[in-house]
């Protein structure tokens, strides 16, 4: 089995939003649309922090789709537009998807975005990968773990991009890839992890 | 690519600037925003599978100093997919925001798409289209006309950072003045300047060795935000265990990231620093073995007069560093003797402390005076001024001094933009010279990331104008030009350079409008534009007319831009703009004809001057790609950086700055800054330190028109939520910020990591992206007279400002 994952290393994260760029011009992801963000945890405005002066803290934490082993989505989707594929990502068939939002609203970390209209983008053409299907309105997207990408041997953008190297790609049933091996080492953890979904996606400090 | 699947494949750059001109005559009149809209400028797009690839390199920004090499996926003529170079070497494959945001911003709606001609007010920005041809020649009479009836002095041409590229040719053909001193990012130089050489805010050790420090001060430094391709060695060092502590009045990224933050009061870090050196020479922690051979500190003085004794035969190998002056030798007291020598003679053996008398004169030495010096500052004084507790300053300072080896590495915003700066940096060369933290593995002191030594340099050739061409200077800086009586009638800039370089914005957008007339050539509808007579359209850095572009060395590599995309719009590139100005003189051909041309020069015959250019020729690097990493360029690069020979006249750290005499500043004496500080009388009327800085949306105010950027950051101010509740602002109100300079409206974040007491707004963002004014509207435009004796001069003091804010 293959279950291909991210592992976020959140002590080296700095903010900086490169990945969640990367994302949005990899992915042609229309305006006011992210697949991945990147949040000030706990705060309402971007570098913010939390305490009271001058005993603050803050940490950014990177995120986007979980690709989950038991995804929320998935079971709820109508269709089966949302579905596993044989590599443990998370993927949706754009063919299938109706629409109804079902997923955004199981997925406890917000990680889908929907077309409420005809999308638009800036600039106005078509960036990105090229074999990124273009999504039309009606349908809910998010992170498919760069598939083009990633169908190809490559990292994908997010991790490829990232200034500080914070992030780490790879197989968690390969006990020997580094993933595997950090999240083993630096105790990673998922998020939510009463909610039961199982993410592939780890976070460590 | 198949012509009949592609829903672009009829629209051509031609059509689309037939249909715009189209557009822009049925209104007559356009204003500018409408003017310079890119909106639907390509027809709706569909599926793009077929599109036809090709990849093209370059070298992005180097004003971020860093320089990454991207590649560029270019499909249906249109930059689709920016990314980190693969043809760089490994370590060196880096990217940022900023990068990736050009895929945006390339095409952004605040691109200036043709020549315009103002039609309204100065600083209205109503604008029509006119021809190259029309603009070119307007532009040429205007410069002609001031040479013949003010002279050649009354012309003002300036390359900003912003749009220029890499050369300088127009100005220097029309002798025009540049505008003398910069007056940027060089207020803490002027303190190092003397004492480790002019250049010594460039490290001479690479950023790589933060990993092999045992501390790290990040001295009003938020590389996460400014370079931050730069932070990567940060973040190794703290995953290292490096002990980090950043000194910033806010709560940064950086200080985020740091074991310890000190929140100075805004203005007041030179005082943190001498309650450090208090501390270290009270306790002893002085590292007596390198005071003795690396520095100036066992150099006799004159205790009447305050001058060093000096040999009258010998000279020092080096002139003096400000004035450029060749002095004496200095003599020390030798232990050995008991008598004065020379400080370089064989054998000698400085002594640190005593007074003796020769020739009839008392003489004592620089350790003497120095400690004279900081007994005038106690720990409680410093704790006082800084806002930072006594105990935590000592602590510090033990930390520096007995846990090292340790870096400073100051930033040159923050602290450097308050008029008592150069105190800031005199202090802390202080502090480094008697801890020894200078020339060893691990430690140092300067503006890491990208202006030092962090990676090799490339030698190339630089285009030459014949004999008799440069630039001239009236005297007067370009930020003193509202102020002091200048002859310039006439300017020319390349990219903004009056609202990003000067302080107090009325008072100069005034004087720019007193101008006979202004040109700007510019990417973007940057501020200033709105106050020109013409504008010109440049292109991107991903645009050229011809197959290659700049080349540049940089980050440890050679990159020649090649493969782009043809200009947008009725764009042009620098060089062939500068050529059809010339060319109104006649003088076109001094300048390289193509940017093939200026390549090829920049590497004919390299290899000869430096072998480690072997290989790396125009074609060879065309062939590859357009980027060559140099020898040896890689993660292990580490130059040997030493506290030996140093650019001073003694070749050792000269601390006591005897050129300053007059000015009693042969020590740093503390002086409060000019606006802001604590019992600043005016702060009843305004209260607020008002301070900017860098964003990671932003290089001052380039990628404004960035649309991805705009979605998640605007101009607005940050204030901590005790003077927000105090004012009834709350996070999404607009508020006006202002000083009796004047005022700015735009959003407001109440934000915790704010001092209280102190605000602070990201540098710079499009004026017309306000609800009303701009930033630099309320900022101070003093100048420190001290330093018109400073290797830098006087700097824009933009941090020194007190304002106050309410809701509008």
């Amino acid at each position: 089995m293959t279950r291909l994952a991210i592992a976020i290393n959140k002590t080296r994260c700095i903010g900086c939003q490169t990945c969640a760029f990367a994302c949005k011009m990899q992915n042609n992801v229309p305006e006011g649309m992210r697949w991945n963000r990147v949040i000030t945890e706990g705060c309402d405005v971007e570098d913010g922090a939390l305490g009271t002066y001058p005993n603050l803290s803050r940490s950014y934490l990177p995120i986007a789709c979980q690709h989950c082993e038991n995804p929320a989505c998935q079971r709820v989707c109508p269709t089966g537009a949302t579905y596993k594929d044989d590599k443990g990502r998370v993927e949706i068939d754009y063919d299938k998807c109706i629409g109804c939002r079902m997923c955004m609203a199981a997925c406890p970390y917000n990680a889908r975005v929907f077309n409420w209209n005809e999308p638009v983008r800036k600039p106005d053409f078509n960036f990105g990968d090229k074999e990124v299907p273009v999504r039309p309105k009606g349908v809910a997207e998010k992170c498919t773990l760069c598939k083009e990408r990633t169908d190809r041997g490559e990292e994908p953008m997010c991790v490829r991009c990232c200034p500080t190297k914070a992030r780490t790609y790879g197989d968690l049933d390969d006990p020997n890839s580094e993933i595997s091996k950090l999240i083993a080492e630096r105790h990673a953890y998922v998020l939510l992890e009463e909610q039961g979904t199982k993410p592939q996606v780890h976070y460590f400090e | 690519m198949s012509g009949a699947t592609s829903p672009h494949a009829g629209m051509t750059r031609r059509n689309f600037l037939k249909t715009a001109g189209v557009a822009a005559g049925a209104l007559g009149l356009a204003g500018a925003a409408s003017m310079t809209t890119a909106d639907n400028w390509l027809a709706p797009a569909e599926a793009h599978a077929d599109g036809e690839e090709r990849v093209a390199h370059l070298c992005h920004q180097f004003h971020c100093l860093t320089g990454c090499n991207l590649k560029c996926t270019i499909r249906d003529e249109r930059v689709s997919i920016i990314e980190p170079s693969d043809l760089a070497e490994e370590s060196h494959q880096t990217i940022c925001l900023r990068g990736i945001g050009e895929v945006d911003h390339i095409y952004a709606a605040d691109r200036i798409q043709t020549p315009l001609k103002r039609v309204g007010e100065r600083g209205e920005g109503k604008f029509e289209a006119i021809s190259w041809d029309e603009a070119i020649q307007t532009i040429a009479d205007a410069i002609k006309s001031a040479q013949e009836q003010y002279g050649e002095g009354s012309v003002f041409i300036r390359k900003s950072t912003e749009a220029s590229i890499d050369f300088d040719f127009f100005g220097q053909l029309m002798k025009a003045d540049s505008g003398g001193n910069w007056g940027l990012d060089r207020g803490q130089p002027n303190g190092t300047a003397a004492a480790f050489g002019a250049f010594s805010y460039c490290p001479n050790r690479s950023i790589h060795e933060f990993s092999d420090a045992s501390t790290i001060i990040e001295l009003g430094h938020n590389p996460l935000e400014s370079g931050i391709v730069w932070s990567r060695a940060l973040m190794d060092a703290k995953e290292a265990g490096v002990y980090i502590v950043t000194v910033d009045p806010r709560f940064t990224g950086t200080a985020s990231k740091s074991n310890e933050w000190l929140p100075v009061l805004p203005g007041t870090d030179a005082a943190l620093i001498q309650g450090m050196i208090r501390a270290i020479v009270d306790e002893g922690w002085y590292d007596e073995e390198f005071i003795k051979s690396k520095t100036s500190l066992p150099y006799l003085v004159d205790r009447e007069t305050g001058k060093t004794y000096r040999s009258e035969d010998v000279m020092c190998p080096n002139p003096t560093v400000v004035g450029m002056l060749t002095v004496g030798a200095p003599y020390v007291w030798d232990e050995a003797e008991g008598k004065a020598r020379l400080y370089n003679e064989e054998g000698v053996q400085p002594a640190l402390e005593g007074t003796w008398t020769i020739n009839g004169k008392e003489y004592t030495t620089e350790w003497t005076l120095l400690k004279e010096w900081i007994s005038e500052y106690s720990v409680d004084w410093a704790a006082e001024t800084c806002g930072i507790a006594k105990e935590t300053i000592i602590a510090l300072a033990d930390r520096y001094a007995n846990n090292g080896p340790a870096i400073i590495d100051f930033g040159l915003g923050g602290p450097d933009k308050y008029t008592n700066a150069d105190v800031l940096g005199h202090s802390t060369s202080i502090l480094v010279a008697i801890t020894g933290n200078y020339g060893r593995k691990g430690s140092g002191m300067g503006f890491f990331g990208g202006v030092g030594v962090d990676d090799p340099a490339a030698t190339v050739n630089y285009w030459t104008l014949p004999e008799g061409y440069g630039y001239t200077s009236c005297g007067t800086a370009m930020y003193d030009m509202p102020y002091n009586e200048n002859p310039i009638h006439v300017a020319l800039t390349f990219g903004d350079a009056f609202t990003l370089e000067a302080a107090a914005a009325n008072d100069m957008l005034n004087w720019v409008k007193s101008l006979d007339f202004f040109a700007i050539i510019d990417i973007y509808h940057s501020s200033a534009v709105d106050y020109a007579d013409i504008v010109l359209p440049a292109c991107s850095k991903f645009e050229s007319e011809e197959n290659v572009k700049s080349l540049r060395a940089s980050y440890g590599h050679v990159m020649l831009a090649n493969n782009l995309i043809k200009p947008l719009f009725e764009s042009k590139t620098d060089l062939q703009i500068e050529r059809l100005l010339a060319a109104q003189w006649g003088l076109e051909d001094t300048l390289p004809e193509t940017y093939e041309e200026l390549a090829r020069f920049m590497l004919d015959g390299v290899e000869e001057l430096d072998p480690r250019m072997a290989g790396i020729t125009y074609d060879a690097l065309l062939q590859q790609g357009g980027c060559m990493a140099l020898p040896e360029t890689g993660p292990d690069y580490r130059p040997d950086g030493t506290a030996d020979n140093l650019p001073t006249p003694s070749g050792k750290v000269e601390l006591y700055y005897e050129y300053l005499t007059d000015w009693g500043h042969q020590f740093p004496v503390y002086t409060d800054a000019n606006e802001a500080y604590a019992s600043n009388p005016i702060k009843e009327q305004y209260p607020l330190y008002f301070m900017q800085g860098k964003s990671r949306y932003r290089i001052h105010a380039y990628y404004t028109a960035c649309e991805w950027f705009q979605e998640n950051f605007g101009p607005y101010v940050n204030i901590s939520p005790e003077d927000a509740e105090a004012r009834g602002i709350q996070t999404g109100d607009t508020v006006r910020v202002f000083n009796d300079r004047g005022e700015f409206k735009c959003g407001v974040h109440v934000n915790r990591s704010l001092q209280p007491g102190v605000l602070f707004m990201a540098e710079t963002t499009y004026t017309r992206y306000y609800d009303e004014g701009f930033l630099q509207n309320v900022t101070n435009s003093h100048r420190e007279d001290r330093q018109y004796d400073m290797y830098f001069g006087p700097q824009i003091p933009y941090n020194d400002v007190l304002v106050q804010i309410e809701k509008a």
